[in-house]
């Protein structure tokens, strides 16, 4: 036996250093979040179980070549992923109760304000303006807009960015009511909004994500990926001609694609890179997006009532934000604390079907504003 | 300061376009939801070339009464009926929702009946242990 075999056997002990360890209970907290608490387990458990694989000592995984480094070219540094993402989600939404109600676009506008006023905190704790803007766009509270925006600016910060972008979208039941009930009377809580179901026809149906697509495309290029690949979802969906794409979209492409994603997420998250402060900060800069975006929704949705004479239920504008369709239930559970029968769920699920649309066209916005910042 | 007024810069033009563009899509989808309402009776009378004498006239016109129900089987009170046409509608709505791909179980559901009966055909074959 040679003198060098036993350190060949012990290698693995020998490279685990402190980060490692730390990165590998990391990876095992996020596993136990999506086994134990459900939590986005569909991102959270990849996630995970990429982020333990990559911090194994010598793993071969994530070295150049590896599968886990593989993945991530053909996916996460192109942008791939995060638009057949879209596409998915595009075939799974359902854009009538928008459609219904369209004064509700206006909130998906107000649940976009985290984004911009976590940029400028971020710009005042020292982070570039390229980083600061990856930050921001946490406020989406959009995962895939989130990978997109921050890949093209920031792409060492992916990992903290996405880690933190669909942790916070799993706590949408926790982190809204407080704010929700901050801003809010009882009696403001308890507005009863009737709701009169409009029958919206097939041609409106269709012609909706081929118009959303041409105008926002022609006016915001930088937000053509994300807004086609979502209103194709769409389109195959509500065409009804072709039910086989639609199923696949919806249901192996979206889930085939997330374990991709989440493994190739994972993987960036290596010890060296991800243990540093500037990691705390992007994740309570995120949570402070995530809480601005629900205070802005709850505040507009005031001024909304205000001007219909008290008339409007301002819990509906928490919903403006993207996380489709927690928020709407997170509001419609809000509403029923204070009165049962208070059924304001298709209100609010109409302004979180423009916060799906507005966080896009918001990241769009942003990569615009940031053009020049661009590699 | 440079930096701040760049923030802010940025969060004025950002929410500013975001607005603006949001803005701009309610409006087309309020001329959308506009130019796709139903015809109205009035609408209706234009188009076969009533006019409001005619509709008053028509107005007098008493509407058709509710539908009466006779039972034939011989045993079977009206409410008894009810009850099974009601247990055999729910039984219809629980096979389509069975059969209809997930994202449309809920009405109006799809109007593919082929493909929903395939995939019901197929989830029978891979899972014969459910009852249907």
């Amino acid at each position: 036996m040679s003198p060098d075999t036993l350190g060949y056997l012990l290698a693995g002990v020998q490279h685990l250093d402190w980060q490692s360890g730390v990165m590998l209970a990391v990876g095992c907290a996020l596993i136990a979040l999506a086994v134990i608490k459900e939590y986005e387990p569909l991102l959270l458990l990849p996630i995970g179980a990429g982020c333990i694989l990559a911090n194994l000592p010598l793993s071969p995984l994530a070295e150049e070549g590896g599968m886990l480094d593989i993945l991530y070219n053909v996916g996460v540094g192109n942008e791939l992923f995060p638009l057949l993402i879209f596409v998915g989600i595009g075939a799974m939404t359902d854009f009538g109760p928008l459609l219904e109600n369209p004064r509700m676009v206006l909130l998906g506008a107000a649940g976009q304000f985290g984004i911009f006023l976590t940029l400028i905190l971020a710009l005042a704790l020292g982070f570039t303006r390229n980083e600061a803007a990856s930050i921001g766009i946490i406020g989406a509270i959009d995962g895939p807009t989130s990978i997109y925006v921050s890949g093209q600016l920031a792409p060492h910060m992916l990992g903290p960015i996405t880690v933190a972008a669909y942790s916070y979208m799993s706590l949408v039941p926790i982190i809204m009511p407080p704010i929700m009930r901050l801003l809010t009377t009882q009696k403001e809580r308890a507005i009863r909004m009737p709701y009169s179901q409009r029958e919206i026809s097939t041609r409106t149906r269709v012609l909706f994500p081929i118009v959303v697509t041409l105008i926002v495309g022609i006016l915001v290029p930088f937000a053509t990926p994300l807004i086609g690949m979502l209103m194709l979802g769409n389109l195959m969906r509500e065409s009804g001609v072709v039910e086989r794409l639609t199923q696949a979209s919806a249901n192996e492409l979206a889930n085939v694609v997330t374990l991709f994603l989440g493994l190739a997420i994972g993987a960036t998250m290596k010890g060296e890179d991800f243990i540093r402060t500037s990691t705390l900060f992007i994740l309570g800069l995120g949570l402070l997006a995530f809480c601005i975006d629900t205070a802005a929704g709850v505040l507009f949705g005031k001024l909304l009532n205000l001007f219909s004479g008290g008339r409007f239920n301002p819990l509906i504008g928490a919903a403006g934000i993207s996380a489709f369709p927690m928020a709407a239930r997170v509001v419609q559970q809000e509403a029923q604390r204070e009165d049962y029968d208070n059924f304001l769920l298709m209100h609010a699920m109409g302004a979180n079907a423009a916060g799906q649309v507005a966080s896009v066209v918001a990241g769009g916005v942003l990569l615009a504003l940031m053009g020049s910042g661009i590699a | 300061m440079n930096d701040l007024g760049f923030g802010l810069g940025m969060t004025a033009a950002g929410m500013g376009t975001v607005f603006a563009m949001l803005l701009l899509l309610m409006l087309i989808v309020l001329v959308m939801g506009r130019l796709d309402r139903q015809p109205s009776a009035a609408d209706e009378a234009a188009r076969d070339g009533l006019d409001e004498d005619d509709l008053d006239a028509l107005s007098g016109i008493e509407p058709p009464t509710a539908p009466t129900v006779h039972v034939l089987a011989e045993g079977l009170t009206e409410d008894q009926l009810a009850a099974i046409t009601v247990a055999v509608l729910r039984h219809a709505e629980v096979r389509r929702q069975q059969a209809a791909p997930a994202m449309r179980a809920h009405q109006p559901g799809s109007h593919i009946f082929a493909s929903r009966w395939v995939a019901n055909g197929r989830g029978f074959q891979t899972q014969p242990w459910r009852r249907s």
